[in-house]
């Protein structure tokens, strides 16, 4: 086996390899920065001047040094942020722009009169830069995305993953009840997007719609979401985008740190408290290690009327990484185990169709009669996730950077039902081990291209006990791909091309007790290409045209029985292929202005044989009367939608923030629309950031933020058959509010927050929560948080 | 140049050797066990005034789907105006045949079956067991049939834990079998 590999590997990567750095020496020569034009009539008293500012957060970075090498001048940004160079001659100048904890990011500017250009620098990711394998980030990808980072991320500290990405224009959430969210990106979720958490696939059992991704949010310093299919970075799955959690990078200087965050909110009682310990040793400088551990507990939710029974939940997460990292080559152990016990709504337990009937007449659930508790009883989930994670990069001088990244994963998931005599075990228990790799070499730019080519792997192995859901199943994945990314001046062009195969052993015992072994064989290229201009006068336009492709799920294919809460008959379909999504987006970007700032984009992802659950007959009889049957069925599918954030500033430190989130999706062969989609979404936020108030000392970074979000009535629903057994539900809307500011105790830093959401206690139910059926959605919940970052560091 | 290309094959070679290494065959097949599952419903209902007993079941032996269920007999035939003492038995048959009619009764006071005629006429059930706060059950009750008649006999075992009271119905609470027995009343 591992000769065979090795031959297989060998020569073609040689070979690419070989046939790369060969031809570098010719580009390079082509590459050279044009100089000052001495020929040309000489006009030598040119300024060029602007802002340096932090791309996502639009700070000023008061300090920062711009350096001309071509004149070997350098500036500093003054207290406003702003930097001058004065007496330049006309020409093209490089500006390279440096700053501590962002990367140092190069401008090429053609000097013709006198210049005012902002420059915006990126934090420093380099790092964690597995996801980030386009490398430098002169600019982004055409290709839409999202981030959420620093105080935005901080003001949805308690909330799950899913609850956090909301605030990014294009994300929804899929709700199992309050204690179980998933993210969904332009309408689609589950097993149509990947989480890459720390830089490793987030293996689970992510096709489930009610399996939350078993990820502790306290890790993340960033979250980043790219929009549409993303197939050529990331692998087969990315159809409908990509969330990329990271963690902050590890301590690089000599000393100890932390950081303890507290957490309490109303509604479900709940309390969190979340640690992180970083260091540093000094006597070994490349030697930096984290601790970091998180506890939650909370009890039952409160709709606006009423508690909903038994949706309290528990968690209890710890991670640790210890890094080595010299200049040429660093390693990195990463290990994380997430715990959780979450409650499912009693209510939500039903038999039959006429139970789900007499659920949908009745206006508030039947068990409502008891007051709050913690108590978690059955039917709740226990899920456990472990996630080893080892890297190493090496960094080959003249060729490139040389990253290996092998992550193992074990998921076991165990549902306990509300069955009548139900002893102490699981009624179900999956258990999935994943081991990942991804070996990536980053090139050094060649003029003005600089790219990557990466080979990945993915092995899989699902068990179960108890009652049948999916089978035994062993998947094997292997992928290899070439991004290319080639800018000039305004001018950005990128281009990828990626091949997977996937091979599918399924173990099923079928009724009649025999057991089958049948194969399944899927590969695909996917490919992805992306322009940017930039137009000055701080306006860019982006055009990309990006696919991925996703084979059938175990579930897909050999799911059998009745399914919980929803009251129908669910049956896969072993003749399934896989999805192909081509996604084509336009984008237009007006960015660092003083007033209004947009980013517009507009997509349209074609999904051929897009796999979903439609109504066939007969419906399947049973001893608790007959159910709805449900068969899983290809159609091409179109999801078409645009995203839009705007930002006006009336004052330097008020501004409105505004965001809009439609998607439309049909069914091209039935010419009918899909089954649960999100509705129009608008969110709008009116920030005040007065930093220090007036007559109070001691009070930073203070901020209010008031504004609410909409969701309509999803008015567009399947007509042509039976899809639905309640109408969508009317549209709601809910008004939020952020304050936060920073006290000190002494020296030491005391950040303090609160976040509430639904402050009016509006009782509404959301369209993609599953059980609005049988309750409403969460009322009014207040989260107080107190963030202490802690220096134990001897000056 | 081909010293420089070494580390690159080993970083690529110990990926690979990590992710065929898992490999390993399963050779072990799944086993399904459904936690608890109601495969069989059999009423036995005795006329009074002595004669055969008669039963009808509903019997779904792989549980939810696969094989369709049977009934049998297809349609009951009981004589007209008479009084049967019925009772119910509950059956986990998927794998070996489990009698669950004990542990309903003993948690009678989560549990009730009610009876629904139609035409309503049909018969007339009335519910002769008690659980420890005095509710009816369902599992032993007399079946009072009336003038000769074809119609259905609807038979609901709801679970309704913390549920069960003075008020709670047919739609209250869960339902762990809905069965409908064909009967001719001749």
């Amino acid at each position: 086996m591992f000769k065979s590999i090795q031959k297989i590997l060998k020569y073609p990567l040689l070979a690419l390899l070989f046939a790369i750095v060969g031809l570098q020496p010719v580009v390079a020569q082509q590459a050279t920065v044009d100089g000052p034009d001495a020929g040309a009539e000489q006009d030598c008293g040119l300024t060029i001047s602007g802002k340096i500012l932090d791309h996502d957060t639009r700070i000023t970075l008061v300090g920062a040094t711009v350096y001309i090498p071509e004149l070997d001048k350098a500036a500093i940004a003054d207290e406003y942020g702003n930097y001058h160079f004065h007496h330049l001659c006309r020409g093209t100048y490089t500006l390279k722009v440096t700053y501590i904890g962002f990367e140092t990011e190069s401008f090429t500017i053609k000097l013709n009169s006198s210049t005012v250009r902002d420059l915006q620098l990126h934090t420093d990711t380099r790092q964690l830069s597995q996801v980030e394998i386009t490398g430098s980030r002169l600019s982004q990808e055409a290709q839409a995305s999202g981030t959420i980072s620093g105080r935005e991320l901080e003001a949805t500290r308690g909330l799950s993953l899913g609850e956090s990405l909301k605030n990014i224009s294009g994300m929804s959430t899929i709700q199992t009840g309050p204690t179980i969210s998933k993210p969904v990106i332009h309408g689609l979720h589950s097993n149509r997007i990947l989480i890459m958490n720390n830089g490793v696939r987030h293996e689970g059992q992510q096709w489930g719609a009610e399996h939350a991704p078993e990820i502790d949010p306290f890790v993340a310093s960033e979250i980043k979401v790219v929009k549409g299919a993303a197939g050529v970075r990331y692998g087969a799955d990315a159809i409908g985008g990509v969330v990329i959690i990271e963690p902050k990078p590890l301590r690089d200087s000599a000393g100890v740190s932390g950081e303890l965050n507290l957490l309490g909110t109303t509604n479900n009682r709940q309390g969190a408290i979340s640690a992180t310990v970083d260091g540093n040793a000094a006597k070994i400088p490349a030697l930096s290690w984290r601790l970091q551990g998180t506890a939650k507990r909370a009890g039952n939710a409160r709709a606006a009327d009423y508690y909903l029974q038994n949706t309290g939940f528990r968690e209890v997460n710890f991670s640790g990484a210890l890094g080595y990292e010299k200049e040429n080559f660093g390693v990195e152990v990463f290990y994380s185990q997430f715990n959780t016990r979450l409650g499912i709504l009693k209510a939500a337990h039903i038999g039959n169709l006429t139970d789900l009937e007499n659920a949908i007449g009745r206006d508030r659930p039947e068990q409502t009669s008891y007051d709050f508790s913690y108590t978690i009883e059955r039917p709740f989930q226990d899920v456990q996730h472990h996630l080893l994670k080892t890297k190493a990069y090496l960094n080959t001088g003249n060729a490139g950077r040389l990253e290996f990244i092998y992550g193992l994963q074990r998921n076991i998931r165990e549902e306990y039902d509300a069955h009548r005599a139900s002893g102490t075990t699981p009624e179900l228990s999956l258990d999935i081990i994943t081991h990942t790799t991804e070996t990536v070499w980053e090139h050094k730019p060649l003029g003005n291209v600089s790219g990557s080519v990466g080979v990945s792997t993915i092995y899989q192995n699902n068990t179960y006990q108890g009652r049948y859901f999916i089978p035994y199943f062993r998947n094997l994945t292997g992928g290899a791909f070439i991004i290319e990314k080639w800018q000039k001046d305004k001018f950005q062009l990128e281009g990828g091309v990626r091949y997977d195969f996937k091979k599918l052993n399924i173990t099923k015992r079928e009724r009649n007790a025999d057991i089958i072994r049948p194969e399944y064989n899927f590969h695909n290229i996917s490919g992805t290409l992306g322009a940017l201009y930039d137009v000055g006068y701080h306006l860019t336009f982006g055009l990309s045209a990006t696919s991925a492709w996703r084979a059938p799920g175990a579930n897909e294919l050999f799911s059998d029985g009745v399914h919980h809460g929803s009251a129908s008959y669910e049956r896969g379909n072993r003749n399934l292929n896989s999805e192909q999504a081509y996604n084509f987006e336009a984008s237009v970007n007006y960015y660092a202005n003083q007033r209004l700032n947009g980013k517009l984009s507009v997509y349209n992802n074609f999904i051929n044989d897009y796999i979903y659950l439609a109504p066939v007959q007969p419906a399947t009889l049973t001893i608790r009367g007959a159910f709805p049957t449900f068969e899983y069925k290809q159609a091409d599918a179109i999801f078409r939608g645009v995203d839009l954030d705007l930002e006006y500033r009336f004052m330097p430190n008020l501004y409105l923030e505004s965001r809009t989130s439609i998607v439309r999706a049909i069914n091209k062969d039935l010419d009918d629309y899909l089954f649960g989609i999100p509705a129009d979404r608008y969110n709008n936020m009116l920030r005040f950031e007065p930093g220090t108030l007036a007559g109070i000392k001691g009070l930073t970074g203070t901020h209010i933020a008031i504004g609410g979000t909409y969701v309509a009535e999803q008015t567009r629903v399947p007509t042509k058959a039976e899809q639905d057994y309640m109408a969508p539900p009317a549209g709601a809307f809910l008004l939020n509010m952020e304050i936060g500011t920073t006290v000190y105790a002494g020296k030491q830093p005391v950040e303090l927050g609160i976040t509430g959401n639904n402050l009016l206690d509006k009782p509404y139910r959301d369209y993609l929560n599953r059980f609005r059926y049988y309750a409403d959605d969460i009322g009014r919940m207040l989260l107080f948080r107190v963030k202490l970052p802690l220096n134990f560091t001897k000056n | 140049m081909k010293k420089l290309f070494r580390p690159h094959l080993t970083f690529i070679l110990m990926g690979a050797l990590m992710a065929f290494s898992a490999c390993d065959d399963h050779g072990h097949e799944p086993h399904d066990h459904e936690g608890e599952l109601i495969t069989t419903m059999t009423l036995t209902m005795t006329p009074q005034n002595g004669g055969t007993p008669i039963t009808t079941t509903f019997r779904d032996v792989d549980g939810d789907g696969g094989q369709a269920p049977v009934m049998t007999p297809s349609q009951v035939v009981l004589s007209a105006n008479t009084l049967y003492n019925t009772n119910i038995t509950v059956l986990d048959e998927s794998h070996d045949s489990k009698d669950l009619t004990n542990e309903i009764r003993e948690e009678g006071h989560e549990h009730e079956l009610f009876f629904l005629p139609s035409p309503a006429d049909l018969l007339t059930v009335t519910k002769t067991d008690l659980d420890k706060n005095n509710r009816p059950i369902g599992l032993q009750s007399t079946i009072q049939t009336g003038a000769a008649k074809t119609g259905t006999l609807r038979v609901v075992l709801k679970h309704q834990p913390g549920l069960k009271t003075a008020t709670s119905n047919v739609n209250t609470g869960e339902t762990d079998a809905d069965v409908t027995y064909n009967i001719q009343v001749k």
